[in-house]
């Protein structure tokens, strides 16, 4: 099998096509060894009995010009579909490399977005009227710790929550007292006598 | 006196003295107060030398008494809960209770004055809020030609 497939195209052509020597057919019947392969020949050699049957009907059918050009033209597609095939698997190869590059684009472009505003300069403001009048650096904060104690008092004077006059009238007000905290009155209209 | 009896006895001794149970401690103490029993009149007449650094009783409209003299001043000890009847000079007796002292220091008093004779009410209910030392006052009574006017002070 191995010698069968190291004869050559043109041999092999020949044979197919009945052109060949009487050496050559010799020679070649010796290099089958196997069954399988005389079988295989057989195979072959029937197709190319149909292909001789199907070229002599065209022969007859067609003249040489137009033979000629049909021949051409099947030899130029097959050449194109040699040349087609390659030519898809570049074209994707670019559309691979084509999504990586947008992705390294796209990642390249927030890097340099992401750099620019960390590096960016501090902000500087123009200052209000009210930041240039005031005396102090208000940039600095200062903690100030307060030693004095805050003494809270409870709020002075006296106030009335509820009262019942009972069978008389009265009134309620206030006075001030000695430090202006208010004191509570209750009058009463007094009419009886006790 | 167990281990446990003790302890618990500390632990309530150490709340005792934290300030949030202050007025807890202050309300178990009585509390020092004081009535003043006042007759004023319009007509003139002298101001006792001991009210006129009272300067609530030199407003309106206690400063249209030409004549005020003090006809009793009345110490109290109160605890609360337990009130202090006073005896007016017009034969009513005006209770004084402590209801409770409030967590910002102030005292919560209830105040009635009832009728000598029957023992009814007659000034059922006054219920003040009063800070300590500063007073308040029930005026109003009509006696021996004049007014009485009442004041009541607790602490100091």
């Amino acid at each position: 099998m191995s010698n069968v497939e190291h004869i050559e195209d043109d041999t092999l052509q020949r044979l197919f096509d009945g052109e060949a020597t009487e050496g050559e057919l010799a020679e070649f019947a010796e290099r089958l060894d196997t069954k399988l392969e005389q079988a295989r020949l057989e195979r072959l050699g029937r197709v190319g009995d149909l292909v001789r049957m199907h070229a002599d009907d065209a022969e007859a059918t067609l003249d040489a010009e137009t033979s000629n050009a049909l021949f051409d033209q099947i030899l130029g597609g097959v050449q194109e579909a040699e040349k087609e095939t390659p030519r898809l698997r570049v074209i994707q190869g670019q559309k691979r490399q084509r999504a990586g590059v947008a992705a390294a684009l796209a990642v390249a472009i927030a890097a340099a977005v992401a750099l620019a505003f960390y590096l960016r300069p501090p902000a500087t403001e123009e200052p209000t009227v009210a930041e240039t009048d005031h005396p102090f650096d208000t940039s600095q904060e200062v903690l100030v710790h307060d030693t004095h104690h805050v003494e809270v008092h409870a709020p002075g004077g006296s106030e009335v929550e509820d009262i019942d006059f009972g069978g008389n009238t009265g009134t309620i007000f206030q006075v001030p007292g000695e430090h202006g905290q208010p004191l509570a009155v209750v009058w009463i209209d007094d009419a009886e006598t006790p | 006196m167990t281990r446990l009896a003790r302890f618990t006895l500390a632990l309530l001794g150490a709340l005792l003295l934290t300030p949030a149970f202050a007025p807890m401690a202050e309300a178990q103490n009585p509390v020092r107060g004081e009535v003043l029993v006042v007759l004023a009149k319009e007509s003139a007449g002298e101001v006792d030398p001991a009210l006129q650094d009272i300067t609530a009783l030199r407003q309106p409209p206690f400063n249209a008494f030409r004549s005020l003299s003090i006809l009793e001043r009345q110490p109290m000890r109160l605890s609360q809960g337990t009130p202090q009847d006073i005896e007016l000079p017009n034969g009513r007796v005006l209770r004084v209770e402590l209801q409770r002292v409030m967590p910002d220091g102030r005292f919560r008093v209830r105040v009635s004055i009832k009728r000598g004779g029957d023992d009814t009410a007659y000034l059922p209910l006054l219920q003040v809020v009063t800070a300590p030392g500063d007073p308040f006052f029930v005026a109003g009574q009509a006696h021996d030609g004049g007014t009485l006017v009442i004041g009541i002070r607790l602490g100091t």
